[in-house]
């Protein structure tokens, strides 16, 4: 474990809260800890079920940014930290999928996917983008889909995204969950029903 | 392993990339990414071709035209100039000469300063002083157009001019963020190819150096341009309860005589509760780095809409409100630092019409910090008078 936080560079012990401390399992410091507020909550959309992990918030986004459009790649992994045995056990059986990025090539990398490196789970890549423009995507011909469950990963809630994605996966599969990394509250509170 | 930008070479900073195969640098990524062993780009900026001259207000005093004279000699050397000026001897005006030149020359100048707030208030002086060149303002906020005939930007901006600079003047290098932060530090060294001029109230150590080296050439301005001495500060010690009361009585005093008056206080918290308690007795605004619009304050605060103005040291530089009196409220908080002292006290007596002015720094105790800013200021006035019978006996 590294003694430094990986987002400021400054003590891993640095403000850090008692009971992260206490379970010696720390990876950012205490104050940028507070980047990730929790949301936690499912919403519904397009009969399938939305968990949003974390409070949209200008730091989150400015951290996102470094790390898909500055490329400080050393942040991948970072984000669904916290919740990788969460989703790994709370989705046993799913197959792992993520939203294409439409800039690819640019990027070197495709963001969301090397974001859920961590994951031991089964991944699929099942979507990708036939132009820059995200909404442009389409099922991969060699996916191969067998009815299978299916966990769909993306960065920000993205209606219009999602919406695509369920089109091209929905006739192939058995059943779609969608875990966005974060959401704004405004917007996921007006569609709230569970 | 080395950053060429920002000059680390801690390995913790240092993160390798599998996807593109390298290695890159992790301290200064809010600049940009930057690869290991990736050679600085140069970025050509266009150059102007107008000949360009300056226009002032005010005509330049004797001592500041000798000043002007010493840093174009300096410059013609092709060395890097350090001027070192009082608060309010008028060092933006100083250096307009040689801006002018090199823009003439072809060259690309920019000027580079610490603070946001005064990033804007020069791009206006120097607008109004060169109505034919394009003047443009480069800082948070500001950041759409970053090409002008001349550059007015914070330090942090300068890493979008890596060897753009011919002639790059560098304001306020004794002031955070700049100060003690070799990052920035490096970044900035990497915007100039060609000559630079530091301009300072308080040369720090590491330039006292340079200049005994004589990698870096001195000029030295402490008169002020209305030729009256620097404003030495009144020290009371006293309890925080009494400085509170002596706040409030003497803001009375300068309510009836309607001057204005800009209070120092140590911290933020500190400002709130002082505004909580003034706001009985008279008319006051808070200005910190959590104010949402600066701007507006300011703005107010010049049209009198208010008695006093409560700040932090965000307001130690560069604002220039005619004809206030300071009062620091603990002035023995580790937060005013000699540099900071200096500064503020030099807010005061900056008007032709209100050249003297009142300084007040209220403690418990007199700090290093307020006997070195007391020696400093006395220093400067005693060689102005040198100076000045120097120059009647030639
Ligand atoms: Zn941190
Ligand atoms: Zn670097």
């Amino acid at each position: 474990m590294k003694s430094y936080c990986p987002i400021c560079f400054r003590d891993i012990t640095h403000h850090q809260n008692l009971f992260d401390w206490l379970k010696k399992d720390a990876w950012i410091c205490g104050d940028c800890r507070l980047i990730f507020k929790d949301v936690n909550q499912v919403f519904h959309f397009h009969g399938c079920l939305i968990e949003v992990l974390y409070e949209q918030s200008e730091e989150l986004d400015s951290l996102i940014m470094q790390y898909q459009e500055v490329g400080d790649i050393a942040l991948r992994s970072l984000f669904f930290h916290d919740y990788v045995s969460y989703m790994q056990k709370h989705y046993k059986g799913y197959t792992l999928v993520w939203m294409p990025s439409g800039k690819v090539k640019e990027r070197g990398l495709e963001t969301v996917k090397e974001m859920l490196d961590e994951f031991s789970m089964k991944k699929q890549e099942l979507l990708e983008c036939i132009s820059d423009d995200p909404l442009y995507m389409r099922l991969r011909n060699d996916c191969g889909l067998k009815k299978q469950k299916v966990l769909l990963v993306d960065v920000y809630f993205h209606k219009a995204k999602l919406q695509m994605a369920f089109d091209l996966l929905k006739p192939h599969v058995q059943c779609i969950h969608v875990v966005v990394l974060c959401g704004d509250m405004k917007v996921l509170h007006t569609m709230r029903l569970d | 392993m080395e950053c060429k930008r920002c000059g680390n070479q801690d390995t913790k900073y240092f993160a390798y990339d599998p996807f593109h195969e390298n290695w890159y640098c992790r301290k200064c990524i809010a600049f940009g990414r930057i690869n290991v062993n990736e050679p600085i780009q140069s970025k050509r900026y266009q150059t102007c071709n107008i000949q360009c001259h300056y226009e002032l207000e005010y005509p330049l005093t004797n001592a500041q035209l000798r000043a002007m004279r010493e840093i174009r000699l300096y410059l013609d050397q092709g060395k890097d100039v350090l001027v070192y000026a009082a608060c309010g001897a008028g060092k933006t005006e100083l250096v307009m000469e040689s801006i002018m030149r090199f823009i003439n020359q072809g060259k690309k100048v920019g000027f580079a300063i610490s603070r946001r707030q005064v990033v804007l208030e020069i791009k206006e002086r120097m607008a109004k002083a060169f109505p034919m060149l394009h003047v443009i303002a480069v800082c948070e906020g500001y950041t759409k157009e970053t090409d002008g005939d001349l550059i007015v930007c914070t330090m942090h901006q300068l890493y979008r001019y890596p060897n753009a600079f011919d002639l790059l003047i560098m304001d306020e290098v004794d002031a955070f963020p700049y100060r003690g932060n070799p990052m920035l530090e490096q970044i900035a060294m990497h915007a100039c190819q060609g000559q630079k001029l530091f301009l300072t109230a308080t040369p720090d150590d590491a330039m006292k150096e340079h200049i005994q080296k004589g990698d870096l050439a001195l000029v030295e301005l402490f008169q002020r341009p209305h030729g009256f001495p620097l404003i030495v500060p009144q020290v009371i010690h006293t309890l925080p309860l009494f400085q509170y009361l002596y706040i409030v009585h003497s803001l009375h005093w300068h309510k009836r005589e309607g001057i204005q008056v800009l209070l120092f206080v140590p911290t933020i918290e500190s400002a709130h509760r002082m505004r909580n308690v003034l706001r009985c007795f008279f008319q006051c605004a808070v200005f910190t780095s959590k104010t949402v619009d600066k701007e507006a304050v300011i703005a107010d605060f010049h049209q009198k809409l208010y008695d006093v103005l409560i700040c932090t040291t965000i307001l130690e530089r560069g604002i220039t409100i005619r004809g206030v009196h300071i009062i620091i409220y603990q002035a023995d908080h580790r937060v005013f630092q000699e540099a900071s002292l200096i500064q503020i006290i030099g807010r005061v007596g900056r008007n032709i019409q209100m050249p003297s002015g009142k300084g007040i720094f209220l403690c418990t105790r007199v700090t290093k910090d307020i006997q070195d800013c007391i020696s400093s200021l006395q220093k400067m006035n005693e060689s102005v008078e040198n100076h000045d019978t120097k120059e009647l006996i030639v």
